[in-house]
């Protein structure tokens, strides 16, 4: 008969090697998480943190801006491009309507449907405010925006997904922060929506609140936001049209390139947390990681090809802070996960015997820095329904680990090979003709 | 793989399982159809329920023999579509197991043909049963609510048949009173009928409205005959002026009417526009009316003429034809009104229109010429008349005024000054007042209240007061609340005609305040109707000045009882109400705003429902009571504020001065709300509950 074990050994063992460690040793061993991690996600979010619990008793500026946006509205163009989403946009649409801003004009681009969809406009567009434009055949969300932005006659455009829906003052609270005089677009704050589907929407809700609400609202705070969501994402009009800017890019990434070419015009691109829409996130491996890989190599696309000036002192478009704003989104997504796998091996190959429990203290550390994070999420966002999702922090790790693997993969692919030019973005027809960067 | 056997067996387990479990009753071949009909009684609750009420209508039909119309609405009635109940049935004990049966009644949809009797038919059910091996509980329960409904069936529309002959009568007897006036009027319109083929018209009319008739109670066309002579109270513009023409032998109206007549003849197509009603001449012959016992057949869903509908309650019926002679008396003096006027203005040169033939003259009926009058209306006051004659034509129309017999071309400026002159005190630029006015109210929020007992402010002192009470609290819309105290009819409403004149002229606008609980229920939506018809009338008779700009409806059926249980049935029902009420307020030219009351949970009751309402309604009032931070109210008016902004509505937010200590408090909360709810597409005010606890509330204050 042996005794019955109460504590695992596992548990034990960990904390008598925490024990025998000296400080030094202690960096030595989690120096990842002690020199990256902790900076960047927990230090900055407690500033963030603090900073909102000060700055939050401060009464809405009545400025002329303000009261105009209560008492005289300026219009508001909302470009809804949509591709076979008969189910959703009726939708979209709705909470549109449902909005408390007055004054706003719908355009919905129809980019070559091949469902009811086009159906369903042309009975929204018998409404007030609502023009639906149709391509007979697909060509591409750059073109459907474009072309919305054609007939849009506010004084500030907003591009939305059409799979998303809003809170009701989601329009009014975006924009707000045209205040400012120097505010060229604004990004709205993204939810997940689907959220409770399976453990991977759940996850993915979890990172959202990280990256969007928290990430992007520093990133904000200290001036060096690099992109404004596709899914909602507001403008000044003269600032973007054809005729000056030329509109959206074709092909993938087109969101953070136009959010780029803002900032070279010397506009800032700000977040707006309050102002947040609901989208939906994929809930399949497999389409999860084809979205992210789209995604990082849009980032090697933008960074490194199109814009490379920005690295050149010597250019006409060289500004310090968009340089920073560069090397910070370079830095924490390439390096570091490339770095995390440095970080592996290191421990794979000196601490081969304590492995397990080295990562395990890894774990416990990054899940007590994330549950503050959450609930640091929780408070800035006002939502408490949010809190729940501290069980799935348990697998969030895991979770990043992967999307660090597939991130890496990604930028290797299009550094090496190009990928994005093939994306299945836009149309045969449109690749074809799009500039190499 | 599972065994089929195995399956077969577990399921006829099951079926054992279910069929012990049934209601037995046991069944013997002597048995006679009355000893199942009592174990079916015992047995089942719902045919217990339904011969119960069976037996209660029996007596009742009895009792009410004498009285055959009152007693109609208070009793049950069958239709294809299931029991209407009557409301005072809600509060019964009984009225449960009712609802119960109603569904099972639903489900069996009769389409028997003519039985000779009865028992005659449950016999043979009897012996079919009987002959059958296996008793079906459920089958034979079918058949028995089946009988019973076509037993109710004919005995009510018995009952309607007889109601529809006395009817019929009491018309007639009517019909009688005026007969003598309208003889000639008959010749006229016989003449008419030859006149082109349109005898042929009114024929094939007739026709179709034969065979409606015909199926409707199952007989052939030729049973139902039709009298000519009823045609004659149609009512047509050139048969009422000749009628009065030909009883006051008028030679200038009678020529007006016979230019008119030549006008038809000229072109027969204009009898499209005449609203003729070919039932009226309808009846079934006498001896038909014994093949009706036999029962007839009825559709479900058969669509009753609208003549029936009326019909249906006398009371109705009778305000019908009391309104229609008021029209009809009030139409010839304001007639005679104009003509006076017109020859005023005659005698001063100033107004060139020519009356050559009848349609001149409806023509000045018609709005165009107003704007030619209002035209020379001033070109008379640019003249500067001398005093006296100016005066002189004032005190005219001035005297009218004062019989409040208002016709419709009064709307002018002119016209606005001397009935100024003549009921108020301050000459000068009244309509100049009213237009700015309106406009600075148009502008700003509303601020509203309620105001339930009108009569105490109609007039005098407490009117005075109660507008400048309204004006140092930045009141700028009063729901007036209309009921028989406060205006018995449109003759009598002098005293709330100048009291809206005034409430404009202080810049504050007026709405028509109505509403009772009870008005969800089918059959009280006609007394709303009444009563907003009532509202749409004093309108069209008044003085712009005097004129409501909205009415506003607080029907709140979860007051009722039985909202408790009903919550769905109740909301959908209102929905209906203001569905009703709205295409009453629409149909005229100049639209009456809507305004309705409601509370801030109907969203959770039944979305659909409040869409419909909101659909129908052009301005939400929201009761945000018993929430005293700016949080709550805003947290409680939310859904409505989404449901309007997509549906493009106003939304005013209402707030109980009851519930408030100190005026601070209320002023507070709404200067919060307002700051948060500003920014809200559909955002258009405050309304505070009711006038008397606000001015509690604030002279409580001011007394410390």
């Amino acid at each position: 008969m042996g005794e019955i074990e109460l504590i695992p050994d596992l548990v034990t063992d960990t904390i008598s090697y925490l024990l025998s460690l000296d400080f030094p040793g202690f960096v030595r061993v989690f120096w990842f998480f002690l020199i990256f991690d902790l900076p960047r996600y927990f230090l900055s979010d407690l500033y963030i943190f603090f900073d909102t619990l000060f700055s939050n008793n401060k009464a809405e500026a009545d400025d002329g801006f303000i009261l105009q946006l209560r008492h005289n509205p300026p219009l508001i163009s909302i470009i809804i491009p949509v591709l076979n989403e008969q189910d959703t946009i009726a939708w979209t649409i709705r909470s549109l309507q449902e909005q408390s801003y007055a004054n706003l004009q719908l355009i919905i681009v129809d980019d070559g449907s091949t469902d009811d969809t086009h159906k369903i406009c042309q009975q929204l567009a018998k409404q007030e405010n609502i023009t639906s434009l149709r391509f007979s055949t697909r060509a591409g969300k750059s073109a459907a925006l474009n072309y919305g932005l054609k007939f849009a006659k506010g004084e500030f455009v907003v591009f939305v997904d059409s799979d998303t829906t809003f809170d009701r003052h989601s329009i009014y609270e975006l924009m707000k922060t045209f205040a400012d005089p120097r505010v060229g677009g604004v990004s709205g704050n993204l939810r997940v929506r689907n959220g409770n589907l399976n453990v991977l929407t759940n996850l993915q809700q979890i990172e959202y609140l990280f990256t969007i609400s928290i990430g992007r609202r520093i990133r904000s705070r200290f001036g060096i936001l690099p992109i404004i969501s596709g899914a909602f994402g507001g403008f000044r009009r003269e600032l973007i049209s054809l005729e000056t800017m030329g509109g959206h890019e074709p092909g993938p990434g087109n969101d953070s390139d136009l959010a780029i070419r803002v900032r070279k015009k010397g506009y800032q691109i700000v977040f707006q947390p309050n102002a947040v829409c609901l989208t939906n996130v994929p809930d399949k491996l497999m389409s999860l990681v084809r979205q992210r890989s789209r995604w990082d190599r849009n980032l090697v696309k933008n960074r490194l090809r199109k814009h490379k000036d920005v690295f050149n002192p010597f250019s006409k478009n060289f500004k310090f802070i968009d340089l920073i704003t560069f090397i910070d989104s370079l830095f924490f997504s390439a390096v570091i996960s490339s770095i995390a796998v440095f970080y592996l091996i290191d421990l794979a190959l000196n601490f081969t015997q304590i492995l397990p429990v080295l990562l395990f203290i890894n774990f416990c550390l990054y899940f007590s820095a994330e549950v503050v994070e959450l609930f640091i999420a929780a408070y800035l966002n006002q939502s408490a329904r949010d809190l729940k999702l501290i069980f799935y922090l348990l697998i969030f790790n895991p979770y990043k680990l992967i999307l660090k693997f597939v991130r890496i993969g990604s930028y290797l692919q299009e550094l090496f090979f190009h990928y994005s030019y093939r994306d299945q973005f836009a149309p045969i027809k449109v690749r074809e003709r799009m500039i190499r960067w | 793989m599972v065994n089929k056997n195995l399956l077969r067996l577990f399921l006829l387990f099951i079926s054992f399982c279910a069929a012990a479990n049934c209601p037995v009753i046991a069944f013997q071949k002597n048995h006679t159809f009355q000893d199942l009909e009592k174990l079916l009684m015992q047995h089942d609750y719902a045919v217990a329920a339904i011969m119960q009420k069976m037996q209660a209508m029996e007596s009742r039909r009895s009792a009410a023999k004498a009285q055959y119309l009152p007693k109609l609405s208070t009793s049950y009635r069958f239709f294809g579509d299931g029991l209407n109940l009557a409301e005072e049935d809600f509060g019964r004990k009984h009225f449960l197991t009712l609802r119960l049966s109603q569904d099972l009644v639903k489900l069996t949809k009769v389409r028997s043909n003519k039985i000779d009797g009865i028992n005659a038919e449950l016999d043979i059910i009897a012996s079919q049963l009987q002959s059958s091996k296996r008793f079906s509980f459920l089958k034979f329960r079918k058949a028995y609510i089946e009988i019973l409904q076509n037993h109710s069936r004919i005995f009510y529309y018995k009952r309607l048949i007889n109601t529809y002959e006395k009817i019929i009568k009491i018309k007639r007897s009517r019909y009688e009173e005026q007969e003598e006036l309208l003889t000639e009027v008959l010749e006229i319109e016989k003449e008419r009928i030859n006149v082109r083929g349109l005898h042929a018209y009114y024929q094939t009319q007739i026709k179709k409205q034969k065979d409606v008739l015909a199926e409707f109670f199952q007989l052939t066309r030729y049973d139902i005959e039709w009298n000519e002579t009823e045609l004659r109270h149609v009512p047509i513009r050139e048969a009422k002026l000749l009628a009065v023409a030909v009883k006051n032998s008028d030679g200038f109206k009678l020529n007006q009417a016979k230019a008119r007549l030549a006008d038809i003849r000229a072109d027969g197509s204009m009898y499209d526009n005449v609203t003729f009603s070919p039932y009226l001449g309808l009846r079934i012959r006498g001896d038909k009316f014994n093949k009706l016992h036999t029962g007839p057949e009825v559709g479900v869903n058969f669509s009753i003429p609208l003549w029936f509908k009326s019909v249906r309650t006398n009371k109705h019926n009778q305000y019908k034809y009391e309104s229609n002679a008021s029209k009809l008396a009030a139409e010839h003096e304001a007639f005679e009104l104009k003509q006076k006027v017109i020859s005023v203005l005659h005698k001063y040169q100033l107004l060139d229109v020519q009356i050559k033939n009848s349609s001149d003259i409806l023509d000045l009926l018609n709005e165009k010429t107003r704007i030619q009058e209002s035209r020379h209306a001033n070109e008379l006051r640019n003249l500067k008349l001398d005093p006296v004659t100016l005066l002189e034509l004032e005190a005219q129309i001035a005297a009218k005024k004062l019989d409040r017999i208002c016709f419709k071309y009064e709307r002018d400026q002119f016209y606005y000054e001397l009935i100024y002159l003549a009921g108020m005190t301050q000459p000068k630029n009244f309509a100049y007042h009213l237009a700015k006015n309106r406009e600075v109210a148009m502008n700003q929020q509303t601020k509203g209240i309620w105001l339930w007992n009108t009569s105490e402010v109609l007039k005098g002192e407490p009117r005075a007061r109660f507008i400048a009470f309204c004006k140092s609290t930045g009141i700028n819309k009063v729901f007036v609340s209309i009921n028989k105290k406060v205006v018995s009819s449109i003759e009598q409403s002098s005293d709330l005609q100048t009291f809206i004149a005034h409430l404009h002229h202080a810049g504050i606008k007026a709405a028509a305040l109505m509403g009772e609980p009870t008005w969800v229920y089918e059959k009280n939506r006609q007394k709303m109707l009444r009563r907003l018809r009532f509202v749409l009338d004093y309108n069209d008779n008044t003085i712009d000045p005097a004129r409501f700009d909205a009415i506003h409806l607080d029907i709140e059926p979860h007051t009722l009882a039985e909202w408790g249980i009903y919550k769905k049935f109740l909301l959908n029902n209102l929905a209906e109400t203001i569905k009703l009420a709205n295409n009453l307020t629409s149909r005229g030219k100049q639209r009456l705003p809507l305004e309705i009351d409601i509370p801030t949970f109907y969203h959770k009751i039944d979305k659909t429902a409040l869409e419909k309402i909101v659909q129908n309604a052009d301005t939400m009032t929201i009761m945000a009571y018993e929430r005293l931070t700016a949080e709550k109210v805003m947290k409680s008016v939310e859904n409505i504020f989404a449901l309007a902004n997509r549906m493009g509505k106003r939304v005013v937010i209402g707030l109980n001065a009851k519930e408030f200590s100190e005026k601070e408090m209320l002023e507070n909360l709404i200067k919060n709300v307002g700051d948060k709810v500003s920014l809200e597409k559909s955002y258009a005010g405050f309304a505070i509950h009711d006038f008397h606890h606000y001015r509690n509330l604030i002279e409580k204050r001011n007394a410390l």
